[in-house]
């Protein structure tokens, strides 16, 4: 229906048509919808990764609610008590809040620090493997232990540092004629052998990924260095490097997004209360205090509240590092 | 005419066959009632529903039962997470402070009136009916929501010394009577027999077998540590209460604990032992000689060793005797109508099924059926009438009842005095006997109420730090000369006087409710 407007100087009036609630939607999503009937195909592929976001990550948000209660089971979200900020402030004042938020960072950050670089070499010093059968038993043999469960890897870690039976504590006195050394129990072996326990696990799978990165390089461009004269190393400086760079970009921003979530299993697997000190952080102090609480009752909103804390410190780092790869490198995640 | 014949053939039929109170007959062809029971499992039980046991005990009490196992390395994870979830099994696994808490706020069913119309057995009405006998267990609303196990063992002398018969009559020693004896006798089979350790145990049990086993010989009692969070009322006639590992006795215990280290007396790998591979690797390959636990883990360390062909004769020994007292020490002085337990949730359509089902194992025949098994099967009868077990021995506890599928940590009276046998069992009952009074008239305090919160948060933190230090003064990481009271400065700074004063009230309110 037409609807006068003032032009603005109050001399003259003109007809306008009112937009219908219909257009605005179509003129906000409709090249959405457009987009998805074009693709109707790929979308469907996409689907079940929508579904198991909404479904696993986005709808469990409703209870972070409890962070800001005193939060019982029997109580429900609707009639727990709110308590604010009370949570928070509660962790803080723990003489543990320090520490184990200094072991969560330390030991996400040596992770990032020697296991970001590792696969990269891995995968550039595998693809100049010229053997292909060389090439595909190195691959396989190397990402394999991402696939063992932690309870093996922790067990076979066991295994190798045991004082008793251990290679390493073999090595160290038949090879060195040191003494042996209890490494589960000391507090500042901890940190080396979860941070190698940790690429070792996870390097090979990485290095696949980074492959493929270098496998997408056109070969024309290895070509055309070799012709103009570049040393092996000169044409991984060159070509293979810039080559898989938009692919470290976004590894690393995703290994800086995760930063503050220290794999639990490990850790707890790993960990005894003579290695605490190094070894404690959010996620085992969370389970102890707020979900497996031996005696009394399980406090789960103090478990809310700290992984709250953690959330928004990821979110953080995720974003202050894609800000600084946009900037810096000119490609970020988002 | 025709309306009020209807009327009278309706209410006929209401009457006959609607609202007609059910019987034992009515239900038992009505076929069995279906249950589900969230079990906190044992690391002995087989978790094999399969097994006679349990297909005996659902046919004797006409019900079909779906057990949600709770592991026992993960059971209050597991169990919480179930809770959490609202969708609440018909019974339950818990202890009181979950079901004082979370049954008044309508998890749980109150189950005061409930039991006294359904339970057979005399030992749950009368521990139903009895304000003496469940205080203890009493929500802040004064009503009873969980039906509570029974333990004998809570003050018997089966929690004794774990040693190796068979070493000792190698190396020609003898049974000594006090705890610097035992010192004795583990230095003397380090040098006689250096390819075995000492004195193992696997971390999780490190902390309960060192209070257990040493801690009674300077006046420490687990029982009391695990009770109230390691608040012991020290001087039962002044009525105070202290915080156990704070406490002069502690850290004496903490020094003979560190020379026992220090002078690898003690397995270094005690921190780092898993169950398996300690009980595999170490006790059933015969390569120690004492073990930090109790005595139902020597006879299952010898049938375990013998199944793996190896030789080894473990036995028990009594508790050490206490130096300040001159007397064996007693330790886990607690109720025995303990804190593990049994809830009904308050959603469940079969809370009377249910609370049967559970009351079946207080009777005679119940009671039997759980500490024995199945008659003919696991076990058999002498010319008395009373149970015979074969290769039981003497120390309670057979393989046979393990491979028809019995069931460890289920709620239950457990090793009532009248079914032992054995000259241990001739012990026990003599000890069960003469300390029974003290157990029940020793302070069982009401937890719950306001402050249970508050006492909870405090502890965790407690708990990680006494655990932390601990077991750095035994390693001598922590200096036991040096370091000590810095760490009883920093227990205050956590909270140890607030719980204390916590403590104290309850305590208070116990000798109120006795009428001191």
């Amino acid at each position: 229906m037409p609807r006068t407007t003032d032009s603005g100087d109050g001399s003259m009036t003109r007809l306008v048509a009112a937009r219908p609630a219909g257009r605005l939607a179509e003129r906000l999503f409709g090249g959405f919808f457009a987009e998805v009937r074009r693709n109707k195909y790929l979308f469907l592929l996409l689907l079940p990764a929508i579904v198991y976001f909404v479904t696993f990550h986005y709808l469990p948000m409703i209870g972070v609610v409890i962070a800001f209660q005193k939060y019982r089971v029997s109580l429900g979200f609707f009639r727990s008590p709110w308590v604010g900020l009370e949570q928070f402030r509660q962790f803080w004042s723990s003489i543990y809040s320090f520490p184990i938020v200094r072991n969560t960072f330390l030991l996400s950050f040596y992770s990032l620090l020697f296991g970001f670089p590792i696969p990269i070499i891995f995968a550039i010093a595998l693809n100049e493997v010229r053997s292909k059968l060389h090439k595909r038993s190195i691959q396989t043999v190397s990402y394999l232990p991402f696939f063992i469960s932690n309870v093996i890897a922790i067990g076979i870690v066991n295994m190798l540092v045991n004082p008793q039976t251990g290679v390493i504590n073999l090595i160290l006195e038949e090879v060195f004629g040191l003494a042996k050394v209890f490494f589960l129990v000391e507090p500042e072996y901890f940190r080396g052998i979860y941070v190698t326990t940790v690429i070792w696990k996870s390097f090979g799978f990485t290095a696949v990924i980074y492959l493929a990165a270098i496998a997408g390089i056109s070969q024309e461009l290895f070509e055309a260095a070799t012709v103009d004269g570049a040393s092996k190393l000169q044409r991984i400086r060159h070509v293979t490097i810039p080559g898989i760079k938009n692919t470290m970009v976004v590894l690393l921003l995703i290994e800086i997004g995760n930063m503050m979530n220290v794999g639990f299993e490990l850790v707890y697997l790993l960990y005894n209360p003579l290695t605490y000190e190094t070894a404690d952080v959010i996620a085992t102090y969370v389970y102890r205090k707020g979900i497996a609480a031996s005696i009394g009752l399980p406090n789960l909103s103090s478990a809310a509240a700290v992984g709250l804390f953690n959330s928004v410190v990821n979110t953080t780092l995720l974003l202050s590092a894609n800000a600084i790869a946009r900037r810096w490198l000119g490609y970020s995640l988002f | 005419m025709k309306r009020t014949i209807a009327s009278i053939a309706i209410l006929a039929l209401v009457a006959g066959f609607g609202f007609a109170a059910p019987t034992e007959e009515s239900m038992a062809d009505a076929g069995p009632v279906k249950l589900t029971i969230g079990y906190r499992a044992h690391p002995d039980d087989t978790l094999d529903f399969e097994l006679p046991w349990y297909v005996e005990w659902q046919e004797r009490t006409n019900t079909e039962i779906e057990f949600i196992v709770f592991p026992a390395d993960t059971y209050e994870e597991k169990r919480n997470l179930v809770l959490a979830s609202g969708d609440i099994p018909d019974i339950v696994s818990v202890e009181s402070a979950i079901a004082n808490t979370y049954g008044p706020d309508g998890l749980f069913q109150a189950l005061d009136d409930l039991a006294l119309e359904v339970v057979q057995s005399d030992m749950l009405r009368d521990y139903y009916s009895d304000p003496a006998k469940n205080y203890h267990h009493r929500a802040p609303d004064g009503h009873l929501y969980m039906i509570p196990r029974f333990n004998e063992l809570a003050g018997s002398p089966e929690n004794g010394i774990a040693y190796r018969v068979d070493v000792m009559e190698e190396l020609g020693l003898t049974e000594p009577d006090d705890i610097e004896g035992w010192y004795e006798v583990l230095k003397a089979v380090k040098e006689g027999r250096p390819d075995l350790l000492p004195l193992s145990t696997n971390a999780a049990w490190f902390e309960g077998g060192y209070l257990r086993m040493f801690g009674p010989s300077y006046d420490i009692g687990i029982g009391l540590y695990q009770t109230y969070w390691g608040f012991l009322i020290s001087e039962m006639d002044a009525g105070q209460v202290t915080f156990l590992p704070g406490t002069d006795n502690y850290r004496q215990l903490m020094a003979f604990m560190n020379r026992l280290h220090a002078e690898g007396l003690l397995d270094q790998e005690y921190i780092t032992n898993n169950y398996n591979d300690w009980w595999n690797g170490k006790v059933a390959a015969g390569k120690e000689f004492m073990q930090l636990t109790n005595t139902w883990r020597a006879n299952a360390a010898n049938i375990t060793a013998e199944n793996a062909g190896v030789s080894v004769d473990y036995d028990t020994a009594e508790f050490p005797v206490n130096p300040a007292t001159g007397e064996r020490a007693l330790t886990r002085v607690a109720n025995p109508w303990s804190d593990f337990a049994m809830a009904i949730s308050a959603e469940s359509d079969h809370q009377r099924e249910a609370m049967a089902l559970l009351d079946y194992f207080y009777t005679d025949e119940g009671a039997e059926f759980y500490v024995y098994g199945i008659e003919g099967v696991s076990y058999g009868r002498d010319d008395d009438g009373n149970p015979t077990v074969d290769g039981w021995d003497n120390r309670l506890i057979g393989t046979k009842r393990y491979e028809i599928g019995y069931p460890s940590m289920f709620v239950s009276p457990i090793f009532l005095s009248r079914f032992l046998q054995g000259p241990r069992a001739v012990l026990m009952k003599d000890h069960f006997e003469r300390t029974l009074p003290i157990m029940i008239g020793y302070p069982s305090l009401q937890t719950s109420g306001p402050e249970f919160e508050e006492m909870t948060n405090l502890f965790a933190d407690l708990q990680t730090y006494v655990q932390e230090s601990s077991n750095k003064f035994i390693t001598g990481d922590l200096s036991i000369d040096s370091d000590w009271d810095g760490y009883v400065a920093q227990l205050q700074r956590l909270g140890a006087d607030r719980g204390t004063e916590i403590v104290q009230g309850w305590y208070e309110n116990y000798q109120a409710f006795v009428g001191n």
